[in-house]
């Protein structure tokens, strides 16, 4: 136990000799914001739609990588309408955005290198809407998607446990920006539009 | 092969239908309904409003679902013209009257700052009609009177709105004026405001759709609808004594348009206008009648009282009053059209229906098993069904204790003098009659509270049939061209349409959603 902690301490202290981007592959789990879309509130009470994903990179230059991800969210509500008894229904909302850019970091050492990264960002959502959720077909089971795009700015903090000499590194990361994309367009239910800041950590290896 | 098995397993196991895994993990409440089941059947379709997102649709028969453009502006009420084409629509939009800066959405607006607009305009066929749009209108008027209507008449139809005042909050903006009426060509669109007295409560029309008698507090005014702008012809002051306040409470036209007969608040006096020769006669009556029915067949007025076991017959040429004693008192009249009329009691606890004839006053008992609470005749005047409610009658024993107990439902025969009574799983939400189309036989459609079922019962068999519904109903009504719709309870909408002599049912499901997303932005200034 001694033994490892000591380790870990001449890794963080040994001087950055690895400053390149690496190959990458992570699981991420994270937000995105919809502060700014009045009806946001239909699916959560929260102003953000939490999500899972992946993501994977490979290096251009050395501190540039390219990097391409895939994130989907769900969140719905039982909403209430009206105070006249007028009865209830479910409102879900289900978000599959692919992203793919650039990331370019900075190693300060070993095992921290903050990054930026800009993305270009496509989204289907989908919004899904049900009367009688204990039926299995009733009339009023109502789903619409359309396909947004947009971009990402973020800010992000990699850290790094290197192994095998530098070859191979356990990463998590912490990145946090800013994602616009076009409205969605729903047909007769109205438009929503994904912007807000977008929070994600991560964890998966370097390579 | 094996990975495809496994895989589809895995799916069952699962569940691979997604409406059953709904990522619900919230709740959310909005503000109003999304639809209004209260719903106005034109004849080019239903016209539902939306609450929620401030919209107006129209449903066709076949389920097609159109947006009417309101320009932005909110439905608030809504009444059918007698053309059964034109709706008179009750609108508001909201301005943000602020001069700070970057107020872009309503809601983001000084709530001293934000200002309603009420509108009245025409709908016709999906679209906003008339000369000059919306036109801006006290927003307290809840009350739509409609003169009659024909294809050939020269005059134009016309609406007077009015408020009906049933208590609460009026808002005031700036000065009210409760002494003035709107009147409204229906075909034009044009507007026009009329000071009528104070507090208009009722408004009648003469058959001809030429005059239109307003009651208000101490008078009547008569208007001549066959002039532009309309004219006030007469006013009839209802008491020469400025400290005695008169309020009209029945009234209507003899079947000649020449007098108008109206009985008032807490007297038993009946006056009697002469709309010719501008008079007015007293008329003394038993008590204040709770209901008056003119028949133009036998030129006779049926009044009854609601704490007098007596229908009194009123003949027009001298306005002489023939009582005919009951059983037990009546508070409604259902007209048969034919000198006939049906009086029953819709408030107390009697069980007695009389069939009335006006011009030798036979007078036939139906006996039913529970208190009325609604009657309705046949197009051929033939039947009459009404629904009965439950009532507590510790004296009841066996199986008049079991009525008692249940809603109910009574057939009248109107030509046999006798009746069936049925007794109902649950509370009745809905009664429409119709024909069948090849035997001709009446039948009475009948919806129950919380059962997914149309119960329709034969009216000369007896004989009952149920249609699934997809949902528990809410109302029942019919199309002019006699189609049958049937509302639901569905937060996101759903009719039923019912062909006449038909047993399967059409749908339109979903409509509510129309604008659900809403756009809180301010309409757009004009630039100068």
């Amino acid at each position: 136990m001694i033994r490892k902690s000591l380790c870990l301490l001449v890794l963080a202290g040994s001087p950055a000799a690895a400053l390149a981007a690496d190959r990458e592959i992570s699981l991420e789990l994270g937000t995105t914001g919809h502060a700014a879309e009045d009806n946001w509130f239909l699916f959560s009470g929260q102003d953000a739609l939490p999500g899972f994903g992946a993501r994977l990179g490979w290096p251009v230059h050395e501190r540039v990588a390219v990097i391409a991800g895939w994130q989907h969210g769900a969140r719905g509500t039982t909403v209430s309408p009206g105070d006249d008894g007028a009865g209830e229904f479910a409102a879900a909302y289900y978000a599959d955005a692919w992203s793919a850019g650039a990331k370019a970091d900075w190693g300060i050492c070993r095992w921290f290198r903050p990054y930026a990264t800009v993305q270009a960002v496509g989204q289907r959502a989908m919004v899904r809407l049900d009367d009688d959720t204990g039926e299995d077909d009733n009339p009023n089971q109502i789903q619409r998607s359309d396909f947004a795009v947009g971009g990402l700015a973020a800010g992000g903090l990699d850290f790094r446990v290197p192994f095998a000499q530098d070859r191979f590194a356990v990463a998590s990361y912490l990145e946090l920006g800013y994602q616009l994309l076009t409205p969605s367009d729903f047909d007769e239910l109205g438009s929503l539009q994904n912007r807000g800041l977008a929070f994600r950590w991560g964890l998966g290896f370097r390579f | 092969m094996r990975n495809l098995i496994i895989c589809g397993m895995a799916c069952g196991l699962v569940g691979c239908d997604p409406w059953s895994h709904l990522p619900l993990d919230g709740e959310a409440w909005l503000s109003e309904a999304l639809w209004d089941d209260a719903v106005l059947a034109a004849a080019d379709g239903l016209y539902v409003r939306l609450p929620y997102a401030g919209e107006l649709i129209r449903i066709g028969p076949d389920g097609a679902v159109s947006r009417v453009d309101l320009g932005g502006a909110e439905p608030t009420g809504m009444a059918l013209g007698p053309d059964g084409q034109t709706l008179v629509l009750f609108q508001e939009w909201t301005e943000c009257a602020t001069e700070e800066e970057g107020v872009d959405e309503l809601s983001e607006c000084p709530s001293e700052d934000l200002v309603t607009h009420p509108e009245l305009s025409l709908v016709r066929n999906g679209a906003m009609v008339g000369d000059g749009g919306p036109v801006e209108v006290p927003g307290f008027y809840n009350r739509l009177a409609f003169s009659p209507w024909s294809a050939g008449s020269e005059v134009d139809p016309v609406a007077v709105a009015y408020l009906d005042y049933e208590g609460g909050e009026i808002d005031v903006d700036g000065v009210l004026n409760l002494t003035e009426v709107l009147l409204v060509n229906l075909r034009t669109g044009s507007t026009e405001r009329m000071s009528v007295g104070f507090s208009a409560g009722n408004v009648l029309f003469t058959a001809d759709g030429t005059r239109a008698a307003v009651l208000s507090r101490s008078q009547v005014v008569l208007v001549d609808l066959t002039v532009d702008p309309y004219e006030k012809l007469v006013t009839y002051p209802l008491t020469l004594d400025a400290d005695q306040e008169v309020d009209p409470l029945g009234a209507a036209i003899t079947p000649d348009d020449q007098y108008l007969l109206m009985s008032v608040v807490g007297s038993g006096d009946l006056y009697v206008m002469d709309l010719v020769d501008e008079s007015i006669n007293i008329v003394d009556l038993a008590a204040a009648p709770a209901a008056m029915s003119v028949d133009a067949s036998s030129d006779r007025t049926a009044l009854v009282y609601a704490n007098k076991a007596q229908v009194d017959v009123l003949e027009h040429r001298y306005f002489a009053v023939e009582p005919v004693p009951l059983d037990e008192p009546c508070d409604s009249i259902a007209e048969l059209g034919d000198g006939r009329a049906l009086l029953y009691n819709r408030t107390a606890s009697t069980h007695d229906v009389y069939r009335l004839d006006l011009t030798n006053l036979d007078l036939v008992e139906y006996r039913v098993a529970n208190p009325v609470t609604s009657l309705q005749v046949s197009a051929d005047g033939n039947y009459a069904v009404a629904l009965l409610r439950q009532e507590w009658d510790s004296g009841s024993t066996d199986i008049d204790a079991y009525f008692d107990e249940h809603w109910g439902l009574s057939i009248l025969d109107l030509s046999r003098d006798d009746n069936t009574d049925l007794v109902l799983e649950a509370a009745p939400v809905g009664l429409a009659l119709g024909a069948d189309g090849a035997t001709g036989e009446p039948y009475a459609l009948l919806l129950l509270e919380g059962v997914d079922s149309l119960v329709e019962v034969g009216l000369w068999s007896r004989e009952v049939a149920e249609i699934e519904l997809p949902a528990p109903p809410t109302g029942i009504g019919a199309l002019p061209d006699g189609t049958f719709y049937i509302t639901h309870e569905a937060a996101l909408g759903l009719v039923s349409f019912l062909a006449p002599g038909s047993d399967a049912l059409t749908q339109a499901s979903g409509f509510a959603v129309e604008g659900l997303f809403t756009d809180d932005s301010l309409p757009a200034g004009e630039e100068e």
